[in-house]
């Protein structure tokens, strides 16, 4: 054993490194994720702008622009990434909050254009909760990305039930939301899980 | 279910392992060569045999064929237990080639190596199975390592004979995983495997510590701890070959390793001052507790694989339930490469089989290996940890809960319910 005692350390040393090497990799391809959706959140920020102060400028011409829509299409890829993100233990509470902010002022957008266009758009605002609390919500989330991918102008909205922002919370108490998964569509309430058919019936029924 | 510390700890045990057994090896690379035999000692053979009638014939051949002296060369086949088949008969046809033929009413294979122990006057012994061959040049290759007197007990590399169908092929894989291994070991100073087909003693240490126990199940697991624990040394001839016919069937195999593992158990409760004692070098301090985490590891690592399985169906029936296309839970695959991150779990893992991979290549090159080893490689790479742990499983539940298992001529019953019952009821 003397003699290979410095075997064993040299072993030990490259290990150690392997390691240190390998969590410092880990942690860059983390933050250059991070900045990759923090490029994508200042995207949609600017576009969503562009679209209110349109709005402000021209109310009739809004709608006929189709452009509004693909937003929301946007928003659901920031959600996705946001949501593997926190997966992986990283801080994302701040974009957390600008995703849900965003999310908000574009259903408020919609729900006037909406208002103005003669119901243009169907909307789905989707509250859901950590899987180990919410059997369904993966689910839930899942038929909900599909409906999206049949259907580009229905506007789907996703709100963690769990989170304490501001804006949330409001949306959360305006629709009287006490379970998970709860959806509102086009303003009416369902506090149950909607498989693929009920959700595409009860889109059609409006 | 799939703790973070746990997977952590394991990968680093696995990887410092790893990392020194490529080391040691690569230090000894120009090395490998075996130590010429100074003087010619002499060779006991023995064949212990029990209705082995399809291959004992040739396996007496193999033995007559090997390249040593014939004056310092005995063979020895005793049939033990009273073969139902012809094996007796074949053996005797040998008498004539000088070939020693012995029947026992008294069967096990420690028994059959114990009489030949007690006959024999040669100063080397070597136990081989009746279903095995060996190369030509195996004993020039092994015995120059007994010119240490050190040296108790010299093993060679064993290969699989037939490789026909999956199991054989992954056995094939395992058996030059296992050459490479136990090369490291011998640089190590660490061997405690020794293949009981076909591995070199020096008769002197029976002569002052007795000969196999005949009781035990694995009785050359036993002898190899016994030697380490004397602290004597177990070496390796890598490039000695010696063939065995491995089993065919799962169920088969399945027993055998239910055997080899009782062994390991009964051997390590035996022989457990080894582990963790600094006094035994890298086997006490390394070698012999990452065996036994790998176990526990790999286990681990199988009951997390069943529970994912698990909580799939769970998923998929509970998307029926609800009316869901089962199908929508594939969509959690992306295939954006957003979604695939660096981590040190995965980049350990590639290095994993990296290292795996150079292991095994190394086995071939200095075991001279040709066989034909791709779907087996592939068979290993994603069955070898199932069928690992469903061994380990099926030996550790036999251990705490069997009441008696048969192996050849030895009946085990010492599983722990077993002697805790005939510690309190008897």
């Amino acid at each position: 054993m003397k003699q290979g005692k410095s075997k064993a350390i040299a072993a030990l040393a490259i290990t150690v490194l392997i390691f240190i090497g390998g969590f410092m990799l880990g942690n860059l391809s983390l933050s250059s994720k991070i900045g990759a959706v923090q490029d994508l959140q200042n995207e949609i920020y600017t576009e969503s702008m562009g679209f209110e102060v349109l709005f402000d400028l021209a109310e009739d011409n809004l709608c006929e622009e189709e452009n509004i829509a693909d937003i929301n299409y946007q928003l659901t890829e920031f959600g996705d990434k946001l949501a593997y993100l926190e997966k992986k233990d990283a801080d994302v509470t701040a974009l957390k909050n600008q995703y849900n902010s965003l999310e908000i002022k574009h259903f408020l957008l919609i729900s006037d254009i909406n208002e103005k266009c003669g119901n243009k758009y169907d909307t789905i605002l989707y509250f859901y909760g950590p899987t180990s609390a919410c059997k369904s919500c993966l689910l839930q989330g899942l038929e909900l990305s599909k409906l999206k991918s049949e259907n580009l102008d229905i506007m789907i909205y996703s709100f963690d039930y769990t989170g304490d922002f501001a804006p949330v919370r409001n949306l959360i108490n305006t629709y009287d939301v006490e379970r998970v998964p709860t959806l509102v569509i086009n303003g009416e309430r369902y506090e149950s899980f909607l498989n693929g058919d009920d959700l595409r019936n009860l889109v059609d029924s409006y | 279910m799939l703790s973070m510390p746990i997977i952590y700890a394991a990968l680093f045990i696995s990887t410092f392992t790893g990392v020194l057994f490529l080391l040691t090896f690569f230090e000894n690379i120009n090395r490998m060569g075996n130590p010429r035999i100074r003087k010619y000692p002499s060779v006991c053979i023995v064949i212990p045999a029990h209705n082995e009638e399809p291959s004992i014939a040739s396996t007496i051949e193999s033995a007559l064929a090997i390249d040593y002296p014939k004056n310092k060369l005995e063979i020895y086949v005793v049939e033990n237990g009273d073969s139902k088949d012809k094996t007796y008969e074949i053996a005797k046809k040998y008498l004539k080639k000088g070939v020693k033929v012995v029947s026992l009413k008294k069967g096990g294979k420690g028994n059959a190596m114990n009489y030949a122990i007690n006959k024999t006057k040669s100063e080397i012994f070597i136990s081989m199975d009746a279903d095995t061959y060996a190369d030509k040049d195996v004993l020039k290759k092994m015995l120059g390592y007994f010119n240490d007197p050190e040296v108790m007990a010299v093993a060679p590399t064993m290969k699989s004979k037939q490789i026909d169908n999956l199991s054989q092929k992954i056995q094939n894989i395992e058996y030059l995983v296992g050459a490479f291994l136990r090369k490291v070991y011998h640089l190590l100073d660490s061997v405690y495997v020794t293949p009981g087909a076909f591995t070199a003693y020096r008769k002197t240490f029976f002569d002052k510590h007795g000969g196999f126990d005949t009781k035990n199940i694995t009785e050359d697991i036993e002898m190899t701890l016994r030697i380490q624990s004397k602290r004597y040394k177990i070496t390796n001839a890598i490039d000695a070959s010696v063939y065995t016919i491995t089993p065919k069937k799962m169920k088969d195999l399945f027993w055998q390793r239910i055997r080899w593992y009782l062994g390991y158990i009964d051997a390590m409760f035996q022989y457990k001052n080894i582990l963790f004692s600094t006094k035994h070098g890298y086997l006490g301090t390394i070698i012999g507790p990452t065996a036994v985490a790998s176990i526990l590891y790999m286990i681990y690592l199988f009951s997390v694989m069943l529970f994912e399985l698990g909580k799939t169906l769970v998923a998929v029936a509970y998307a029926e339930g609800q009316g869901s296309n089962p199908l929508l839970l594939l969509q959690q695959l992306k295939f954006n490469p957003f979604y695939y991150s660096f981590s040190v779990i995965g980049f350990i893992a590639v290095l994993a089989v990296l290292m795996s991979i150079v292991m095994f290549f190394m086995a071939r090159r200095f075991s001279s290996d040709k066989s034909d080893y791709k779907i087996g490689y592939i068979g290993f790479s994603v069955l070898y940890i199932f069928l690992f742990a469903a061994w380990w499983l099926g030996a550790i539940y036999y251990k705490l809960l069997g009441k008696e298992l048969r192996f050849g001529g030895v009946v085990w019953r010492n599983s722990l319910v077993n002697n805790f019952k005939l510690a309190h009821f008897n």
